[in-house]
């Protein structure tokens, strides 16, 4: 049997009751806190994979084309909604770990939902995210190094079942995919980045 | 509000002119406000996970770097620490030195990233017990600004690894 990144079995996943229910802690208060408390886009996504309701709904979308459509439409839905323009959109959270997680199990569903993550006003992370995504360059924000965030994204976001799918030729020949066997700093051994090979 | 820089670099709020005493620039990136109440209710959860903490200020406008090398003014990436410290000339305090208000301490995560820094706010000595207690002034993140132990801080913030001192 083959496996995705964090090691998710192809065809056993969480069920739908399971996966909807994560997907509204994701969209908490207490999850929004939770991750905010990190100054960089990298620290954001580190945590977001440390995080049990994540992994969760990572391995439904990984099996699951159900999830994988309700987490789109979600996407959509939240990055429509009206926003108080004084302040921060208050799903920047949630669309951004939805986007996140979609890029890593779905490219080609990554590439909309980074459309329409990116149209939502008032966005931080996700504005972000979603301009690694579909920019032709690595986009440096100003609070984050360029090369750091394509490598830490890279390493997340391609399983290897999907290695030759390409979101964005530019994008991805900045991302070098890395496996277990390479190289890589032991200490730096979150599953976060260990990729099944 | 400005999008891109003159590089055409994506900002989300604008980047501030903001450079080190040898004058490179520091990147940096103005985030948007928090409602008051979500800021309130931050923290709150942060309170209730941190009971000894104390709130000095609750905005979102600025990160822990922003709080501690561009007068609360912007964000500022952890990445640019290094660069920072070596061009105002600040040097870390070895292990038998004495840190003392306005030092600086650096946290770092399981990875040995750097993932935090604050300023020393007061160290106290209880010379009967012989305890050293290091109090630490930072910003968490988006949630807010706070007085804690240096070694009370969400877990995602790391650990206290470094102090460095611009001292003369």
């Amino acid at each position: 049997m083959s496996t995705h990144v964090w090691g998710v079995p192809q065809n056993i996943g969480p069920t739908a009751g399971e996966w909807k229910r994560v997907l509204s802690e994701i969209a908490s208060l207490e999850f929004d806190v939770g991750l905010n408390v990190v100054s960089s886009l990298r620290a954001f996504l580190r945590g977001a994979a440390n995080e049990k309701s994540v992994r969760t709904l990572y391995s439904a979308l990984v099996t699951s084309g159900e999830a994988r459509e309700e987490v789109l439409g979600r996407i959509s839905d939240l990055s429509r909604l009206e926003v108080d323009r004084r302040y921060e959109n208050p799903h920047d959270t949630a669309l951004a770990v939805l986007l996140w997680l979609t890029v890593m199990a779905s490219p080609d569903f990554g590439t909309i939902a980074a459309d329409l993550a990116d149209r939502a006003p008032q966005c931080w992370y996700a504005k972000k995210l979603a301009r690694i995504v579909l920019a032709p360059n690595p986009i440096e924000s100003g609070d984050m190094g360029r090369a750091a965030i394509a490598s830490e994204f890279s390493l997340t976001s391609r399983p290897p079942s999907e290695r030759t799918v390409t979101l964005n030729p530019a994008f991805y020949s900045r991302c070098r995919f890395r496996t277990r066997s390479e190289a890589w700093p032991t200490n730096a051994g979150s599953a976060l980045l260990e990729v099944a090979t | 509000m400005t999008l891109y820089d003159t590089q055409g670099n994506y900002l989300v709020g604008g980047q501030l002119l903001l450079a080190t005493r040898r004058g490179r620039q520091i990147p940096n990136d103005r985030r948007p406000e928090q409602p008051p109440e979500r800021m309130r209710a931050a923290q709150d959860i942060v309170s209730a996970a941190h009971p000894t903490v104390r709130a000095r200020s609750l905005t979102a406008a600025y990160n822990c770097m922003g709080m501690v090398f561009a007068s609360r003014r912007t964000w500022i990436d952890t990445d640019e620490l290094g660069m920072i410290l070596e061009d105002d000339e600040y040097r870390r305090l070895s292990s038998n030195e004495e840190v003392v208000l306005g030092d600086i301490v650096v946290y770092k995560d399981v990875t040995g990233a750097v993932s935090h820094v604050g300023v020393v706010a007061r160290v106290s000595i209880d010379f009967v017990a012989g305890t050293k207690e290091t109090t630490v002034l930072s910003q968490w993140g988006r949630d807010g600004e706070y007085f804690h132990r240096v070694d009370d801080v969400n877990s995602r913030l790391g650990s206290p690894s470094e102090y460095w001192t611009d001292r003369r």
